[in-house]
């Protein structure tokens, strides 16, 4: 990337950051972001703490530059921050990067059993015979499904297709690996299959304050749909993703731009398909009143609960 | 008693000016030396002690009484011009002279104020008795009782401007113009009131004290019974006023709750910052949330620095008892809000936190020092970061709707302009304290309605933007806040302008532990409308102010306003302009083709030709011939066109203000709660110094720092 210092290391945080994605596509985006900065404590030599201070802030907001604001990379950022503040008071640097740098790797290898817990404390809500609507393509909520059939529960999965990126199809191959009967659905066909549908499952990109979601386009909808036909609607989170942000709606997102499905004057012959792609959001945002229920590591919660958590983490 | 007279207030130079009493001077002296103890105190924590209410207070004293005397000099024109006889009716002692300076002119508007609000002075109700039964006059045989006081201020002046102690003083002189009592318009204006009171020798009959506490407080603070009340002419006790006006709630619902002086206040002396601060209180001088915290404290860092205990005494163990007779005094003025309840615990704690050892100066410096530290972490402070979080979620093209006045939100309203934000903003407003207005006054000074200038820098460096984003006009052309601009409107608008509205800013005087809001009257509607249309509803508010109480609907307990204020004055416009100064007469007013313009606070106001046919003062003259009718009657042999000319005058003034006789008709109830409870589902999102968080999570906020609180 350019125009990233690299501090007098030699340590590009940003490359580092995408090395670790590819090396490992299990790895999430908070985690990956976590074990960076730690490998950036490491390199670097700041004898005072206001360097110190000055540096990881820094390195923060050059990782969230290059993932144009990715949600849950910043609140990987955000509790590696958060971890130094508290561990800053009454330190020299030297003793706070070493402390820093010993809970970032626990957090970055306790990371791993944060996906079980999930599973663990989520699996539990899936039973015999249940049908379920599974939104895209996450980890985590493929981690509770494998979790579930190894319970030996027998359940059926639609999937939806997810556009853009037809996520839902990836989603569909490993269900079908598992021995899961699944079907891909359209997105637009959430409406017409929500009444055979028991539960319906959804990650998220990030947990925001007020207890709502930021998952891929078309959780909105989707929760929208489950509430109007009263099904639960779950959302599944690890408790990194909880992230500092109080959208009051759509565009209230740090991810809306004003040229997304703007209005913009389109050329005679338009090519609507490459226009599809590049003018629509990706993200979109789901109030609380629509979650049922939030599966987290932490436990079982309801969306206020999620703001109870934030503000404990971020109130001490 | 001397006259002393400040040679600041223009109106008051026309007094003969004598040389301070001995005792004036001792006041004087002892007031130099606790200002430069507070200016030691302060200057040690960066308080600047020139930005304290002594000054505010006196230039607003001296604007109001301007206001008064252009108010008075009206009342008296139309006087003149009904033909009704100019005598006073304060004939008591002052020989009726031919030549009235504007100030004798005044205080006689003011009294005659009082009386036609039904509140009978010796000469009005002597009057009246001699000439026989009136509805009105009915009136003047009910004893007002003590804590009924708010009654003086309703008659004193409109609800929207509340007159300070200082206009109270005047009427209290006015009618006791044989007893000129002493003013001291500084800071030590209520204890040169109480002083002046109780040095003043009332002649045998009822008085009217405005302003001033009670008797009883005066008996308490100096140990000599002192009865000054509102007596009737025939001295009976009847029912309080308060239960009369709303029987159905009279048994302690929506009852003012009025605190009863503990015998453990007695023979302890009222600071006389106490004693301002809780006028100031209740004459609604002092209102917000905010203000009213921050005067108090500052009023309580007064009277730690002065407090000395009693001999042999530890100051820890005698100032908290010192520091709760003030208390009491405050909450009789006013009920206590949830902010100064938390302040005040948090101050007694903090005494009793201190330790045996310490020294007493150690301990009061400390204890003032703390007192500034809260004001400016938990308030000030907490404010900025509360403006601050506010601007994020103002965006560009945004239309804000606010009600009524908070300063929380006039703060961040005014930080996102600063930022840069182009937005709109609506202020919404209701009867009868029309706060809005003073928030339209601010925002108008800030340059909320400066067009131009928006549309100037907007043009040039968002042209690239701004159009784009068509997504967030969507509320339809011209109504988006791009150009910014303020609107005011009634809430009686609100369903009509909440379309068009994208975020509701409403200011909080309390949150539960449940979520729910308290708030001044009408916010619950607002937001009730708000969730309706989908708008989401932000509400800043200091972590201070959240209770670990719970309250499920706004009957449990509730301040009482004044049921006179419901009605309309008559004379009073209720459609007053906004603005100070501003003079508009409602005929000039006339209707604008822009849609923009027709709710708008700039000059061009939409007000119907309608609004004008039954012009101000026609209405101030009927009252006058009525009012001069009655009094005249004693003094001239009344003519059988006179009593006509009377008759259908006072018909036509039934017909304007038809509860202008509430009191006298049988089952007709003015109910005037001032606050209500919104539900906490219609609240989206609370900021606070700890940042955005949903009603749900009040109770963690409670928990989490209950150390620090």
């Amino acid at each position: 990337m350019a125009g990233n210092s690299t501090f007098g290391t030699g340590f590009n945080v940003v490359q580092h950051y995408n090395a670790v994605l590819q090396q490992d596509p299990s790895i999430s985006a908070p985690v990956a972001a976590v074990s960076s900065l730690v490998r950036l404590v490491e390199q670097q030599r700041a004898t005072t703490m206001l360097e110190l201070m000055k540096i990881v802030p820094e390195a923060c907001s050059q990782l969230k530059r290059a993932t144009h604001d990715s949600i849950s990379l910043s609140a990987g950022c955000d509790v590696f921050l958060q971890q130094m503040a508290r561990l800053s008071q009454g330190q020299s640097a030297e003793e706070c990067s070493r402390a820093l740098i010993q809970a970032g790797s626990e957090f970055v290898q306790g990371a791993g059993r944060c996906r079980d817990r999930v599973a663990e404390f989520g699996s539990a809500f899936v039973r015999d015979d249940h049908t379920i609507l599974v939104h895209s393509y996450s980890r985590v909520i493929m981690g509770l499904l494998r979790r579930a059939v190894k319970q030996n529960k027998r359940f059926r999965v639609y999937v939806t297709e997810s556009r853009p990126d037809q996520s839902g199809l990836k989603a569909a191959e490993e269900l079908q690996a598992l021995g899961v009967p699944c079907e891909v659905v359209l997105d637009a066909a959430v409406g017409y299959i929500m009444e055979k549908v028991d539960l319906v499952l959804a990650g998220a990109e990030g947990v925001v304050e007020s207890g709502g979601l930021i998952n891929k386009i078309g959780t909105y909808q989707l929760a929208i749909v489950a509430k109007a036909a009263k099904k639960p609607f779950y959302a599944l989170a690890e408790s990194f993703k909880f992230v500092r942000l109080y959208p009051l709606s759509q565009y209230d997102l740090p991810t809306h731009r004003s040229d997304l499905l703007a209005f913009k004057d389109s050329k005679p012959t338009e090519d609507w398909h490459a226009r599809l792609a590049a003018t629509n959001p990706m993200l979109d945002y789901t109030p609380p009143e629509l979650i049922t229920l939030l599966f987290t590591d932490l436990g079982v919660m309801t969306p206020s609960g999620v703001s109870d958590e934030l503000i404990k983490f971020y109130l001490d | 008693m001397k006259e002393v007279a400040s040679g600041s207030k223009p109106v008051e130079s026309s007094q003969p000016t004598s040389a301070l009493s001995a005792e004036a001077a001792e006041k004087a002296r002892q007031k130099e030396e606790r200002g430069r103890l507070k200016a030691i105190e302060l200057k040690k924590k960066g308080i600047n002690p020139d930005s304290k209410d002594a000054k505010s207070s006196m230039t607003k004293a001296e604007r109001r009484a301007l206001q008064e005397q252009q108010r008075a000099s009206k009342q008296l024109g139309a006087q003149a011009k009904a033909g009704g006889s100019g005598q006073q009716h304060r004939d008591g002692g002052s020989a009726a002279s031919g030549m009235r300076d504007a100030r004798e002119a005044r205080l006689d508007a003011g009294a005659q104020h009082v009386a036609s609000g039904s509140v009978a002075t010796s000469a009005t109700s002597a009057a009246a008795a001699a000439q026989g039964k009136n509805t009105r006059i009915s009136m003047a045989n009910r004893v007002v009782p003590e804590d009924k006081r708010m009654y003086l201020y309703l008659h004193l002046d409109t609800p929207q401007h509340p007159p300070s102690s200082a206009t109270a003083l005047e009427v209290v002189q006015s009618l006791n113009m044989n007893n000129p009592v002493a003013t001291d318009h500084g800071a030590g204006d209520a204890a040169a009131f109480v002083a002046g009171i109780r040095n003043a020798e009332f002649p045998p009959g009822p008085h009217v004290i405005a302003g001033m506490a009670r008797d009883d407080y005066v008996a308490a603070s100096t140990g000599e019974p002192c009865k000054v009340g509102i007596a009737g002419a025939s001295g009976e006790t009847t029912e309080a006023l308060l239960n009369d006006a709303i029987p159905p709630f009279s048994n302690g619902l929506g009852q003012r709750k009025v605190a009863k002086l503990s015998s453990s206040m007695m023979g302890i002396a009222i600071h006389p910052r106490i004693k301002e601060v809780g006028l100031r209180m209740a004459t609604m001088e002092i209102s917000g949330a905010n203000a009213r915290v921050v005067s108090v404290l500052e009023a309580f860092a007064d009277v730690i620095a002065d407090y000395t205990p009693p001999p042999q005494t530890a100051l820890y163990r005698n100032l908290a008892t010192h520091l709760s007779a003030q208390i009491n005094f405050l909450v009789y003025q006013r009920p206590m809000s949830t902010g100064m309840g938390n302040a005040i615990r948090w101050l007694k704690s903090q005494i009793l936190d201190i330790s045996a050892g310490m020294n007493d100066d150690e301990a009061k410096s400390k204890l003032v020092t703390m007192i500034g530290d809260y004001v400016k972490e938990r308030i000030t402070a907490a404010g900025d970061v509360i403006a601050e979080l506010g601007v994020e979620k103002i965006k560009d093209g945004d239309v804000v709707l606010t009600y009524g006045n908070s300063s929380t939100v006039q703060r961040l309203l005014i930080a996102a302009r600063d930022m840069g934000r182009r937005f709109r903003v609506i202020v919404v407003d209701s009867r009868p304290h029309n706060d809005g207005r003073k928030l339209v006054h601010k925002l108008v000074a800030a340059g909320f309605s400066n067009l131009e200038a928006a549309e100037a820098t907007g043009g040039s460096s968002d042209a690239t933007s701004a159009p784009a984003d068509l997504s967030t006009r969507g509320k339809g052309r011209g109504r988006n806040g791009l150009f910014g601009g303020v609107s005011y409107a009634p809430i009686t608008a609100l369903s009509f302008l909440m379309r068009e509205t994208t975020k509701v800013f409403l200011g909080a005087e309390s949150f539960f532990a449940n979520g729910a809001m308290l708030s001044r009257a009408g916010t619950a509607m607002v937001a009730l409308s708000a969730h309706s249309f989908h708008v989401p509803v932000i509400v800043p508010c200091e972590t201070y102010k959240f209770s670990e109480k719970i309250q499920l609907d706004a009957v449990v307990s509730n301040e009482l306003g004044v049921p006179d204020a419901l009605m309309y004055k008559t004379g009073v416009p209720d459609a007053e302009p906004v603005g100070l100064h501003c003079n508009h007469s409602l005929a000039e007013m006339e209707y604008s083709a822009y849609a923009r313009d027709r709710y708008s606070a700039r000059p061009r106001w939409n007000n119907r030709s309608s609004f004008a046919i039954d012009p101000a003062s026609e209405v101030a003259s009927a009252v006058a011939a009525a009012a001069g009718g009655k009094r005249g009657k004693g003094a001239k042999a009344a003519a059988p066109v006179a009593i006509s000319e009377e008759a259908k005058a006072l018909a036509r003034l039934n017909m304007r203000c038809p509860l202008s006789e509430w009191r006298s008709t049988h089952n007709l109830r003015l109910m005037n709660l001032t606050q209500d409870i919104t539900p906490p589902e219609f609240v989206s999102v609370i900021l606070t110094e700890v940042g955005m968080i949903p009603t749900t999570s009040i109770p963690v906020v409670l928990r989490e720092y209950q150390d620090q609180i």
